[in-house]
C-alpha cells in the first residue's frame, strides 16, 4: 500500500512532526504563521508542507487570499486500524494512558535526568514522540 | 477537515452516506433518516435509545456534495455548542477511486472534541465497508453498536 509509505516517510522527520504539532495546537494556519513558529526559511517550511500534503496529513483550504493548512488525522487512523485489532485496542489505549500519566507525574517531580540514565540506548525518546498514540504503547506488550 | 481516499464510485459513496442501513454499519449503529432533498430535515440516532444529531440539508447535489447543519444531541454539554456545519464533498480520482472530504466547521472556539473527534473512526470504517464489504471494529463500534448507549 504505497499511500502508507508516504505517511511513514512524512512522519519520519522531526520538523514535519513539529509542523503537525503546530496544526494540532491551532488548526487552519497560513504559511506565514507556521514559518514564524519554526526556525526555518519560508522555502523550507513549504517543502515540508508539500511532503505532508502528499501524504494526506495536511489539507489546504482557500479563505479569501489566504491559504490555510489543516491537520488531517485520517491517514494516522488508518495506520492505527491496520494493526491495532479490536482485542488489542483497549489494552493499547490503557498502556498508552498509563505511560502518559506516569510521565506527566515524573515531569512534575523533575526526575527526567535519572530516567534517561535508565534507558541509555535512547529508545525512550522514540516512545516519547509517540506519547498518546496506541501504537507507541503496543511496542511494550 | 478530514480527507480520505476510497476505492469506489461517487454513486456508491453517496449511497453509503445517505442509506440508513449502510450508514449505520460504520457509524456505530447510528441511523440517519432523511428525504435527502434540499431544505429537508435529517435525524440521526439509535431509535428508542439515543438521539445523536439533527439538522437541515442545506445543499444536496448527488453524488458530489452534501452540506448539512449539525446540532449534536447526545449530551447537554454538546447541545450547548449550538449549530455547526458538516460538508461532505466527493471528488472522483482516476477511474476507480474517490476523494471524500468532510469539513466540520462553524464550531465554537472552545468546542468539545467529542463533537468532531469521531470522524477519523467513522471515515476509516466507511472505507473498510466500501472496499471490503466488511465492518470495521473500532472502540466506537464496540461501545455503541447494538448495546444501549449511555
Amino acid at each position: 500500500m504505497d499511500s502508507m509509505d508516504a505517511v511513514f516517510k512524512a512522519l519520519a522527520d522531526p520538523t514535519r512532526r513539529s509542523l503537525l504539532d503546530e496544526l494540532f495546537e491551532q488548526d487552519g494556519q497560513t504559511l506565514s504563521a507556521l514559518e514564524k513558529r519554526l526556525p526555518m526559511t519560508r522555502f523550507g517550511v513549504m517543502k515540508h508542507l508539500r511532503v505532508l500534503e502528499e501524504a494526506g496529513l495536511v489539507t489546504t483550504r482557500r479563505s479569501g487570499r489566504e491559504k490555510l493548512h489543516y491537520l488531517n488525522p485520517v491517514p494516522i487512523r488508518l495506520v492505527h486500524d491496520r494493526w491495532v485489532s479490536k482485542y488489542a485496542e483497549p489494552l493499547a489505549a490503557a498502556l498508552s494512558g498509563i505511560k502518559k500519566e506516569l510521565e506527566e507525574e515524573d515531569d512534575e517531580r523533575q526526575v527526567r535526568s535519572s530516567k534517561r540514565e535508565r534507558n541509555p540506548d535512547g529508545v525512550r525518546d522514540l516512545h516519547q514522540d509517540d506519547a498518546g498514540a496506541p501504537l507507541g504503547g503496543d511496542h511494550r506488550s | 477537515v478530514f480527507e480520505i481516499y476510497i476505492k469506489t464510485t461517487p454513486e456508491r459513496l453517496w449511497e453509503a452516506i445517505t442509506d440508513p442501513e449502510m450508514r449505520a454499519k460504520y457509524s456505530f449503529g447510528v441511523q440517519t433518516e432523511s428525504e435527502w432533498t434540499q431544505g429537508s430535515e435529517y435525524e440521526s440516532g439509535v431509535p428508542g435509545v439515543i438521539d445523536i444529531a439533527a439538522g437541515e440539508n442545506i445543499e444536496v447535489d448527488p453524488p458530489r456534495r452534501l452540506v448539512q447543519s449539525f446540532n449534536a444531541l447526545w449530551s447537554d454539554e454538546v447541545k450547548s455548542a449550538g449549530t455547526s456545519r458538516v460538508s461532505w464533498e466527493i471528488e472522483p480520482v482516476g477511474d476507480d477511486s474517490c476523494q471524500l472530504t468532510v469539513t466540520h466547521d462553524q464550531l465554537p472556539d472552545d468546542a468539545n472534541s467529542e463533537l468532531f473527534g469521531g470522524w477519523p473512526m467513522i471515515l476509516s470504517g466507511l472505507k473498510t465497508l466500501l472496499e471490503t464489504g466488511e465492518q470495521l471494529t473500532t472502540p466506537g463500534s464496540l461501545r455503541y453498536s447494538g448495546a444501549a448507549a449511555d
